[in-house]
């Protein structure tokens, strides 16, 4: 009888021992598999920012085929579609079938009757990866981001006063703070085989250019980069990094790019300006600096406050320019990079400073492939 | 089962830290004996590797940072490079960044006075230094240099 009813028992109801090991099991299982979706998901994100940095470094290659020379950073002089200022990211979407905005633009003759006409800036999802979610929203000054800059290689920056600048050595120059020029060189050399590029990598001079890409002027001034042939990459296109990516959050000159309207900054955003071929090997990957604020601090040297140098550490302050221009992704453990040949790979963090450095420059003489 | 189950999650926690591969690095510099404050510091390793930076606080101190802000260095041999950053005046308020670029170019030989007056030429370049630091370092760094 007894046994009757245990076994009765057993069959109708867990005890709620054996309901806490199953709920303990579940918890286990759902535990493991989180964190592994969560991954897949970026794992997705990261890839469709590659595809987005390999169309990007196709469209700079259809360029090169039409005008036998790389896309200019920007070129203040001339007219559109290459000069007025436009950006390289601009010219390479003109390239890759993405001519619907690239002919509205260009139609509307300059980039200001663009900006007033609406048309820029815009959001376009080639400009932005996915793994990005800052500053994803509606409004005009959210549009104006992208994450694709070009590389300028390991180029000299000159800080404001009072700022340390920790990597220029890595440049082969002694910076001077604020000068706009040539630094002295050091001798020796850092890293021997190649000299001190022009500071901020703002020049019409292809010899002082070490990267891909060069800055042009600003408006009024009718400078614009150099223009590379293949030929000048004399390290070859496997060896050397065309583009790569950043996050605007941490890019003053994408954050004031423009007049202030409204409390808003309206401008071409990433289709004209000089802060679209900014990126530089002479930080690490990833260097994280205080974030921008949206709208504008006081631009000034970098003392340590609370507006522009939140973590106390200068060479984190975002007037600090020397920092703010490397290579930053939200990708776990480095950044994607798309190479002179179109080819993109991943570059880890933690590489080996002066191979980051070799694989920046174009001209070194050290042939350097990406570490596995 | 209430073991098991923290030490689930204890191993959860262990195995989601990540390894960065860092050591913890602090100490001090001292110019002439003094404390030399607003003083920026780099280690370049001498084989590969990364560098590492820090600048000096009222007190003369610093910590080293690699990947984020304090995380250390990596371990190796390094040089060192100390340089003053000046007297940092609160500069103008530009309203954009392309004037304060223009406005730094303004006072850029005044900074440079500034910094030099300190820090020996030697200490701040790379091929001149004679300091050296290997990681992981014993206790708080002290690099007193001579201001001649």
């Amino acid at each position: 009888m007894l046994q009757e009813r245990l076994h009765f028992r057993s069959r109708v109801a867990f005890t709620l021992v054996e309901l806490l090991v199953v709920i303990a099991i579940i918890g286990v299982l759902v535990g493991l598999l989180l964190p592994a979706v969560q991954s897949a998901r970026e794992a997705a994100r990261r890839m469709q920012c590659t595809n987005n940095l390999k169309q990007l470094a196709l469209g700079c290659h259809n360029f090169e085929s039409a005008r036998k020379y790389f896309p200019r950073g920007n070129n203040p002089g001339g007219s559109l579609p290459e000069g007025n200022n436009a950006s390289w990211l601009f010219i390479a979407l003109g390239y890759i079938e993405q001519g619907a905005l690239y002919n509205q633009v260009v139609a509307a003759g300059n980039l200001t009757n663009a900006v007033n006409r609406g048309l820029l800036p815009m959001r376009h999802p080639m400009v932005r990866c996915p793994s990005d979610g800052y500053a994803t929203g509606s409004s005009r000054s959210d549009m104006k981001f992208c994450n694709y800059i070009g590389s300028t290689g390991p180029t000299c920056n000159n800080p404001p006063a009072g700022c340390p600048a920790p990597f220029q050595i890595h440049c082969n120059g002694q910076t001077v703070p604020g000068a706009n020029s040539v630094p002295p060189e050091l001798n020796p050399p850092t890293h021997p085989g190649y000299t001190a590029s022009h500071s901020w990598g703002s020049t019409p001079v292809l010899g002082n250019t070490r990267g891909m890409f060069a800055r042009g002027g600003t408006v009024g001034t009718l400078t614009g980069g150099p223009s590379i042939k293949i030929s000048d990459v004399i390290d070859g296109l496997s060896n050397t990094i065309l583009l790569g990516e950043t996050l605007s959050e941490f890019c003053e000159f994408q954050i004031y790019n423009g007049t202030v309207v409204n409390n808003e900054w309206i401008g071409p955003g990433w289709a004209g300006g000089n802060n679209i071929a900014q990126g530089q090997t002479i930080q690490p990957i990833n260097w994280k600096i205080d974030k921008m604020s949206p709208i504008a601090a006081a631009f000034a040297s970098c003392g340590c406050n609370a507006q522009t140098n939140p973590s106390g550490d200068r060479a984190r302050c975002i007037m600090n320019w020397h920092v703010t221009w490397g290579f930053k992704s939200n990708h776990t453990g480095g950044a994607n990079f798309a190479l002179a040949d179109g080819s993109v790979h991943f570059i880890s963090q933690s590489i080996d400073h002066r191979s980051y450095q070799y694989l920046g420059c174009r001209h070194d003489g050290q042939v350097t492939s990406i570490p596995n | 089962m209430k073991k098991i189950l923290l030490f689930l999650v204890l191993l959860a926690i262990v195995g989601c830290k990540e390894k960065s591969g860092t050591v913890p690095v602090q100490g001090i510099v001292k110019l002439d004996g003094q404390p030399l404050k607003d003083a920026a510091v780099q280690f370049v390793p001498q084989g590969t590797g990364r560098d590492a930076t820090a600048t000096t606080d009222a007190n003369g101190k610093f910590v080293m940072s690699t990947f984020e802000p304090r995380d250390g260095a990596m371990p190796g041999s390094y040089k060192v490079v100390i340089t003053s950053l000046g007297n940092v005046e609160a500069t103008p308020t530009n309203v954009s960044a392309d004037q304060a670029m223009a406005a730094a170019s303004a006072a850029a030989a005044k900074a440079k006075a500034n910094a030099g007056s300190q820090v020996p030429v030697a200490y701040t370049r790379l091929d001149k230094t004679p300091l050296k630091q290997d990681v992981p370092a014993i206790g708080e760094i002290v690099f007193d240099i001579k201001s001649k």
